[in-house]
């Protein structure tokens, strides 16, 4: 076996156990619809509740999350002030399809490029959809990879948990 | 390296014990995969025993950590290959960490060490990449700087060779980008942008070729222009490479084109995107000498819509290397609820038709030493070829997506291909392509209706009925899909597909496919027992084929 690796592991992880929770958006630029430039870990919501969904155009379960969370929207906002941030891995096959497709669906989310996933893999995203929830001051509370009808609602107890200000555990 | 890696890890863990007393580590975080598939003898899909593997049960995963704190960033990947899957490539054999890299930002420079991913503009020119389902990882290893000059003015240079299975390739590939925002230059974040971006990429192997003097180096150089103004994008990108003579073009030396533009409206319920494409000798890899999806430098857009329905997704597009030119054009629109097609809840439609054309190759004629005219091999044909008579692709889709009432949602599907088996399935090229004997087309005509039933919280039931329609290659096939799920944790699916129509009466066969997941925290546990059709697995215009075969699968992700 490598012994450098496992010797860089142990100290890795070994560090992880020390380390304290505190886990951020990575500093990594993303690109809005209209080309701008921003930078990942400056995504905010004002002290409220953050959503961050990786999908892309082609991502069928993706596609079914954002429907479902967006027939709540409303009430998720007025209830919590929520933000949804949807972040499209699509490449540059179908990031132009990115906008359109977003208008044809009516989503309100706010809606980033992530052209060619490195904030897929700073997040360690293994496959999407692959959710994030970040409380208001920006740390990542939770996570969930795949899509099931009625993810939503356990989504949404855990934003209504955040509002109440309850930790979250799992 | 490894060991430059490992002080620079240490030193970064000791260093962060050092600072006990502080507030911030850093964060590791990571993930974890893990693929294995035991195999059964199935003699009616696989009579020869050929995708049956020795080892009976297969297994592969990875690994990887992240460690940041503030600008600074490290990370390394672990692999293992006991052995790859089949179906995916075999050079894929053993363990160790491919993978591993430190990047620091600081005052407008990032500086990258070791691996890394990146792509200029569309990835004409430059694009590495990973996608594990097809086995691809052309990632750098090497150095990479990114400056930004001036708020709006981008640059970025890069120098290293490319990961090939566990090792690197030949070349040494060197690339800059330059790329100028005019939004981010005024400081002026409006919905109307114009971006030009410029970049170069060459690639040095050495040639010891005793009867030809191949260029050691390659260059390739593109220009492209993003204009954004509202519900207007329009994008466009021109891109050149110098002679490559390659085991891909059949070693000619003649220069490539391509040129990828798209542009789209949207406003209101309306979104229309239209797009061309045109890919002359343009495959780029860091060695001549190449298969598949080994050392690619760039990336050809393959302007062609992504099916995931199992079925349509059968005859998927595959961009060809050696050529080809297109265009594609997509309306959606969403009627409004209350109106008389957008029912009570509204209803979206999306059409989408793409084509594929080869080019139409004016082969360069030259006299050979005993005085005949011959077509010349070295020299290829004319520059900027135009549309050839011979048809790689059409597909035309519909898509109505629609809540029938407050339970149920439906999505039901129109597929039409046309689909060259020989040149996108066999990989028959150039002039052997429009040989009458190698014309093998597909005709398909595909439905799926999808509808998902919310039985309470929940709980729901997803249902998917797929046909295809073919008198060609393997006939016809239907196929039903019910799965079960508990959010957030469980799911349970039953699978059959039926090629009732296959013109070899032994292969008309059921593939009958169950599979169960379990979610816990950030954990995800599949289990799959049953059979499984041959297919073509695509992602982003690659593809790989998938042969049939038989048994139980697992996977297992995790992230922390």
């Amino acid at each position: 076996m490598n012994t450098p690796f496992f010797k860089t592991l142990v100290l890795l992880l070994s560090l992880t156990s020390v380390a304290i929770a505190q886990d951020k958006i990575p500093n990594i630029q993303l690109k809005d619809l209209s080309g701008n430039m921003i930078d990942a870990n400056l995504l905010e919501n004002d002290g409220k509740p953050m959503v961050i969904s990786f999908w892309a155009t082609w991502c069928k379960p993706c596609v079914r999350e954002l429907n479902a969370i967006n027939d709540q929207y409303i009430d998720w906002q007025d209830e919590s002030g929520v933000k949804v941030v949807a972040i499209s891995v699509d490449d540059s096959r179908n990031s132009s399809r990115v906008k359109p497709f977003i208008t044809s669906q009516g989503w309100e989310y706010e809606v980033y490029l992530d052209e060619n996933q490195e904030l897929k893999r700073a997040l360690n995203v293994n496959n999407i959809p692959h959710t994030f929830l970040i409380d208001g001051n920006g740390e990542i509370v939770w996570q969930h990879n795949g899509y099931m009808t009625g993810d939503e609602d356990h989504l949404y107890e855990l934003i209504q948990k955040l509002t109440r200000g309850e930790a979250i555990s799992e | 390296m490894k060991k430059i890696l490992f002080l620079a890890f240490s030193f970064i863990s000791i260093s962060a014990f050092a600072q006990e007393g502080e507030q911030d580590y850093g964060q590791i975080h990571g993930n974890f995969q893990t693929n294995a598939q035991y195999y059964l003898r199935d003699t009616i899909i696989d009579p020869l025993g050929e995708a049956f593997p020795d080892e009976r049960l297969l297994a592969a995963g990875f690994l990887n950590l992240t460690y940041t704190k503030g600008n600074f960033m490290a990370g390394l990947r672990y692999e293992n290959y006991q052995n790859n899957l089949i179906g995916l490539p075999e050079g894929f054999k053993g363990e160790g960490i491919p993978y591993r890299f430190i990047r620091y930002k600081k005052e407008g420079l990032d500086v990258t060490v070791g691996n890394y991913y990146e792509q200029f503009g569309s990835g004409l020119i430059f694009r590495t990449y990973e996608e594990r389902g097809l086995g691809l990882d052309n990632a750098m290893d090497g150095v990479r700087l990114i400056y930004e000059i001036t708020p709006g003015l981008k640059a970025k240079a890069l120098v290293g060779r490319q990961r090939i299975y566990f090792e690197t390739g030949d070349g040494i590939v060197r690339g800059g980008d330059l790329e100028f925002n005019l939004n981010e230059f005024r400081g002026d974040y409006s919905t109307t942008n114009l971006i030009i971006g410029a970049g170069g990429v060459s690639r040095f192997e050495q040639s010891q070729d005793p009867i030809y003097n191949l260029p050691e180096n390659v260059a390739a150089a593109s220009l492209r222009a993003n204009f954004i103004t509202g519900d207007f994008n329009l994008f466009a990108e021109y891109a050149y490479k110098s002679q490559d003579p390659n085991s891909s073009n059949r070693f000619i030396f003649k220069p490539g084109h391509a040129i990828y533009a798209n542009g789209s409206y949207s406003h209101g319920n309306l979104g229309i995107i239209l797009g061309y494409k045109y890919y002359d000798n343009f495959l780029f890899r860091s060695q001549r000498v190449g298969n598949f999806t080994e050392l690619l430098i760039n990336y050809q857009p393959p302007l062609a819509e992504l099916h995931t329905y199992a079925l349509p997704a059968l005859y998927s597009y595959n961009v060809q290397a050696n050529g080809e030119t297109g265009v594609q054009a997509e309306i959606a629109y969403k009627f409004d609820r209350g109106t008389a097609l957008g029912g009570k809840y509204g209803t979206l439609v999306n059409l989408n038709f793409s084509n594929s054309y080869a080019l139409d190759k004016n082969f360069t004629e030259r006299v050979n030493s005993i005085g005949d005219t011959v077509i010349s091999g070295t020299d290829g044909y004319e520059d900027w070829a135009g549309v050839g008579d011979i048809q790689y692709s059409q597909d035309f889709n519909v898509e109505v997506k629609t809540k029938l009432n407050k339970k149920l949602k439906g999505t039901f599907s129109y597929y039409n291909f046309i689909y060259n088996r020989s040149a996108l399935l066999d990989g028959v090229i150039d002039d052997l392509v429009s040989d009458p004997n190698n014309l093998d087309i597909v005709y398909v005509n595909a439905m799926v209706a999808e509808i998902l039933w919310k039985i309470k919280p929940r709980h729901s039931l997803r249902t998917e009925a797929q046909l295809m329609l073919t008198d060609q290659d393997r006939g016809s096939w239907a196929l039903l899909l019910l799965e079960y799920s508990i959010a957030p944790k469980w799911f349970f699916a039953v699978q059959d597909a039926f090629n009732y129509g296959n013109p070899d009466e032994d292969l008309r066969v059921h593939y009958p496919l169950v599979s169960m997941g379990y979610t816990r925290g950030t954990t995800k546990f599949q289990l799959n027992y049953g059979r499984q059709q041959e297919g073509v697995f695509c992602v982003g215009g690659i593809c790989r084929v998938v042969p049939a075969s038989n048994g139980f699968s697992m996977m297992i992700t995790a992230n922390f």
